[in-house]
């Protein structure tokens, strides 16, 4: 690969995760890419201590800085990083990830030879295999990549841990949406809005992230009602932009059930198969709870008009 | 994402040993996954003993190749194998091993989920009733207790069950081919792996069994070559890192001599300790013989 190595500014977005946060600048150190083509920008979410001394012994591994902003949500946090990137390519990851070895080389490949403008989106693993909330949560994105991206050329779901783009372009398309706060889909969006200008995804699976997410039987049902909580407001943003809204396959979430059975051994799917089947639950939840709320708030808003 | 089977190369590097190799090529005809997505690769590491009949002999419609290298040690045997393989995966055992039917679909299910780790698989001793096998079987289990304490963030595997994909082994540039006798040369592997960033991911399901029969003379042999193997990588490693010999905690070593008492059966358990004991103390005495004999 004789290709000119282009640079890159690795985002971070952090939020009281000081442990995480070092494994994933740890793998940050053993990238085999250029020391001075690339830049790490770690931009903390308010937590309750800036993890300064976290960041702090990197500095001379890496071309590292930390940034600060009040609580406003990851995609905030993400623009915030992007509007200081000196790199010529925006690479997103989280705290709770490691980044294998050829990641930012992979990527650069990708961006050698794909016809500009180009989102090259890597493959996410679950870190945690133990750990069997974590790899529902990992297996629901895996067929939601099989699904939208079963062409890798035309791909059209990237999730924001594992995802890179020009910096222009990135600012040109008026960066993430941060009104989703908490509730994720920001990541949806921005594929949304990336396509609808005619731009290529690409998917590479040989960009791989490790991600580490411990997650109970709260946190998991937290997260996928959260999901739909983004859903439910992804779906409100394409109303108000006067697009097509996104309307739920059934082969999709019959195909989500029996992956398990296709990926593992038979005891394991079972399990893995009725948590997918929760998680879909507390996205319809999430989703209805969303509609409830924002229908009070205007209830009382015309109320009082 | 395809869903056909990923071809795996099977390496087994072999030393003066054909009734075992036989045995070994025996149950890689019996792996329960398709014959035209995975092929065998022997590597004769200069023994005496002709192989080709063997190889032969036990072709059950497998695809296996033999290779021949003057005698070098398995690590290098096993990095031979490798640059030869013609699968995405590498798969390693020893001549003295019998992997389990579900062997390579019990791999190839990891390695959907984690292409680019190192796996290490469980070692059963298929010898129950020879104590010393047992004593050095108890041993590994306990050095893979201490180790890989958390399976996805593994440290240490033996290379009778480990898999690699091929790129990155070749990439990486394989066993270290200073470690002639064929110990230590995994322990070495595996801290270089980690130290490029890579992973290590133990899965307990990956079974491969273990017919080596020991003697009270061989055990011995084994772990005094086991404590010069020591004595070499600590070398390696205080050249790279510090300059001075990093041992151990002291617990590392107290737990040592209490696992029999906490994994066996009753009648076993003092016998065990004692041969764990022997064991160590085989260890320590290789491990200063190699200091000497390199010192002077």
């Amino acid at each position: 690969m004789q290709h000119a190595q282009p640079s890159f500014s690795i985002i971070i977005p952090t939020y009281n995760r000081p442990r995480e946060l070092a494994t994933c600048l740890t793998a940050l150190t053993r990238l085999n890419y250029r020391r001075d083509c690339f830049e790490v920008i770690v931009v903390d979410d308010g937590s309750a201590v800036l993890p300064e001394a976290v960041v702090a012994p990197f500095h001379n591994q890496l071309n590292i800085c930390l940034l600060q902003q009040s609580n406003t949500g990851p995609s905030a946090a993400r623009n915030t990083g992007a509007a200081q990137a000196k790199g010529q390519i925006l690479a997103f990851t989280d705290d709770d990830c490691a980044p294998a070895p050829e990641w930012l080389q992979t990527l650069a490949a990708r961006f050698a030879t794909a016809p500009d403008p180009v989102m090259v989106g890597g493959r996410t693993l679950n870190a945690l295999s133990d750990n069997l909330y974590a790899t529902a949560s990992q297996l629901i994105v895996e067929v939601g990549y099989i699904y939208h991206n079963a062409d890798p050329n035309r791909a059209r779901f990237f999730t924001s841990n594992n995802l890179a783009l020009p910096t222009d372009r990135f600012h040109a398309l008026g960066k993430f949406d941060t009104t989703f706060g908490t509730a994720a889909s920001e990541d949806r969006e921005l594929c949304g809005r990336w396509l609808h200008h005619g731009y290529r995804m690409i998917y590479a699976p040989e960009a791989m992230v490790y991600h580490a997410h411990t997650l109970t039987w709260r946190t998991f049902w937290r997260q996928h009602f959260n999901y739909g909580c983004g859903a439910f407001r992804l779906q409100q943003v394409r109303l108000r932009d006067g697009w097509q809204l996104f309307t739920p396959d059934p082969r999709y979430y019959l195909r989500l059930l029996r992956y398990p059975f296709t990926q593992i051994r038979s005891p394991q799917a079972l399990i893995l198969a009725s948590l997918l089947f929760v998680s879909q639950t507390a996205s319809a939840v999430g989703m209805v709870s969303e509609w409830a709320q924002q229908r009070r708030k205007k209830t009382i808003v015309s109320g009082k008009g | 994402m395809g869903q056909q089977s990923p071809f795996f190369s099977i390496i087994v590097p072999t030393y003066n040993r054909p009734e075992q190799l036989a045995a070994c090529l025996q149950s890689l005809a019996c792996l329960d996954y398709p014959r035209d997505r995975f092929e065998v690769i022997v590597v004769d590491d200069g023994g005496v003993v002709r192989l080709d009949d063997v190889v032969a002999d036990s072709n059950h419609g497998i695809n296996v190749t033999l290779l021949y290298q003057p005698h070098a040690g398995p690590g290098v045997a096993r990095n031979f194998g490798a640059r030869r393989a013609k699968g995405e995966f590498l798969a390693y055992t020893g001549d003295d091993c019998t992997p389990a039917p579900d062997w390579l679909r019990a791999l190839a299910s990891r390695f959907a989920m984690t292409p680019d780790c190192a796996l290490g698989g469980k070692i059963l001793c298929a010898l129950p009733d020879n104590h010393y096998s047992t004593a050095s079987h108890l041993l590994i289990d306990y050095l893979y207790s201490y180790y890989n304490a958390s399976p996805n963030a593994a440290r240490f595997f033996t290379p009778n069950n480990l898999a690699f994909p091929t790129d990155r082994f070749n990439a990486f540039g394989g066993f270290d081919a200073m470690f002639v006798r064929g110990t230590g040369e995994d322990r070495e592997l595996c801290a270089r792996w980690l130290q490029h960033g890579y992973r290590m991911v133990y899965a307990a399901e990956v079974v491969v069994s273990h017919t080596h029969v020991l003697t009270f003379g061989t055990f011995c042999r084994q772990h005094f070559n086991y404590g010069r193997g020591t004595w070499q990588y600590r070398q390696t490693q205080a050249q790279k890192e510090t300059g001075r010999i990093i041992l151990e905690p002291l617990r590392f070593y107290f737990n040592l001599l209490r696992y029999p008492l906490s994994q066996s059966r009753d009648g076993n358990k003092v016998r065990l300790t004692l041969l764990m004991s022997v064991a160590q103390a085989a260890n320590a005495a290789g491990f200063f013989w190699e200091k000497k004999v390199s010192n002077k």
